[in-house]
């Protein structure tokens, strides 16, 4: 029944809400009015980001910056390439639906107006990095994410929805560990994602190889996320709460408001 | 001597300017919470602001819908502020809200106002200057239901002093509903919390 309702309030006002940064970095870049090249020919008939954007940070470790899935605006109609935001199978595995999707027993499942643990978003996320934090702030659902580098599990950590991460240097590479998580239902999950986080393409693309293993039953899941570089979107504010502003409480109960 | 010479010369040239500058403010960067809790925004003379209008009676919050700014910062609860090189961000506890302040770009087109607004800034020395704008007309500017208009334009100058306190100098520009700009100041204190909790007030609420 809740997930019905759930259902049944993202309709009523998740779909409503429109990401302002796709829609209006569609029509003008950040600071001009020179419009994008969403409609460039050459651009979308390639498959790639809109020409004439500012290039990536050089620094392989900067991950700092707009980063959004390949099926953004812009990005293409051949539709996005092994490896897309929305997930791709690697060869042998579970599919990403497994790990995506709304099954209340999975810590991955998108509850409404939090997002899951890992970036795993569909829409954009933009990346704010100082030296020992990193932390992404996920269009989707209006949520963010702390990881901090160089740091320990706390001890006494009380699990939550989005666990506790954090993460080390391999190289270029930033090695998320991620645990602490909790289920739908409030229950802990066991749970424990590694993450490698690394830029590819010449800086221009962001990916998230994520595994997930759980200790109980020995499973491990796997899936690779890649975002691409793109400073002409901006991650916009979605706020899920308001797909219940249709809705009021009765007797402590959720319910559609009566019309005025 | 003249290739060590030369060796830190391309050291200190390869290290980005924006680098620099975001250690330069790595102080702001951390987990703070309101110094004294202010549930009403007073004028910086202790003054009520000058209200051309009534003030707000249904909170919208209590619906779940966002805080708003500065109301967030008035919640009580902490918030992480992250300096990077090209944006910063405030993090909240309060409605997993985040706001992210783009450096050095001037406004960009939004397609709806919003309850964060739209927050752009540059640094003036150690002082961050935020510039926001692009409000909605739903959010109350404090706990006491002081309100603004979609013409509502804040102007912050964020600055760490001597003790560690950070200050917010808020400047509040909105001639719908106020007779005149008019200052108000918040100060932070650093919270010895490294994480802040998840607040889900839908959760909070029992609806999920």
């Amino acid at each position: 029944m809740r997930k019905i309702l759930a259902v049944a309030l993202c309709a009523a006002g998740c779909g409503l809400i429109t990401p302002i940064g796709l829609a209006a970095s569609a029509q003008t870049a950040p600071g001009n009015a020179t419009p994008l090249a969403a409609n460039d020919e050459d651009a979308t008939s390639a498959g790639i980001a809109p020409k004439g954007l500012p290039p990536p940070p050089a620094d392989p470790r900067d991950f700092e910056g707009d980063w959004y899935p390949f099926t953004a605006p812009g990005s293409g109609p051949k539709g996005p390439p092994p490896g897309n935001a929305g997930g791709s199978n690697l060869p042998g595995v579970k599919p990403a639906a497994s790990i995506f999707d709304n099954d209340e027993n999975s810590p991955y499942s998108v509850e409404l107006c939090n997002t899951p643990p890992l970036f795993l978003g569909t829409m954009g996320v933009a990346i704010v990095q100082s030296k020992d934090t990193v932390v992404v702030a996920n269009e989707e659902a209006g949520d963010y994410r702390v990881i901090l580098i160089g740091a320990r599990h706390p001890p006494h950590f009380v699990p939550d929805r989005k666990g506790n991460s954090v993460a080390h240097w391999d190289g270029n590479t930033l090695v998320v560990d991620a645990t602490g998580f909790t289920l739908q239902s409030g229950a802990p999950s066991d749970a424990h994602i590694t993450e490698r986080l690394y830029k590819a393409q010449n800086n221009t693309e962001l990916v998230d190889a994520v595994d997930v293993y759980y200790p109980s039953t020995g499973r491990h899941e796997h899936r690779i996320s890649t975002y691409r570089w793109r400073p002409d979107l901006k991650v916009s504010e979605e706020v899920c709460e308001e797909g219940y502003s249709a809705f009021e409480i009765k007797n402590g109960k959720l319910v559609i408001k009566a019309d005025e | 001597m003249k290739e060590l010479r030369h060796l830190l010369a391309a050291l200190l040239l390869s290290v980005p300017a924006g680098a620099a500058m975001a250690d330069n403010h790595a102080g702001f960067n951390g987990v703070w919470h309101l110094a004294s809790p202010a549930p009403a925004l007073r004028t910086l003379s202790g003054r009520a602001p000058p209200l051309a209008v009534a003030r707000g009676t249904t909170d919208d919050t209590d619906r779940c819908l966002p805080n708003g700014i500065p109301r967030l910062f008035l919640r009580g609860t902490p918030f992480r502020i992250t300096v990077g090189k090209t944006m910063i961000g405030e993090f909240f506890e309060t409605d997993h809200a985040f706001r992210l302040i783009y450096l050095d770009v001037p406004h960009f087109d939004a397609i709806a106002p919003a309850y964060l607004g739209q927050a752009v800034a540059k640094w003036d020395g150690d002082t961050l200057d935020i510039d926001t704008n692009q409000f909605n007309d739903v959010t109350w500017l404090d706990n006491t239901g002081l309100p603004h208009s979609d013409n509502l334009h804040l102007t912050e100058k964020l600055r760490l002093d001597r003790a560690g306190k950070l200050h917010d100098l808020i400047t509040i520009e909105d001639p719908t509903d106020y007779r005149g700009s008019w200052q108000t100041e918040l100060t932070f204190t650093r919270s010895a919390q490294k994480y802040l909790p998840e607040h889900y007030c839908l959760r909070e609420k029992g609806l999920l």
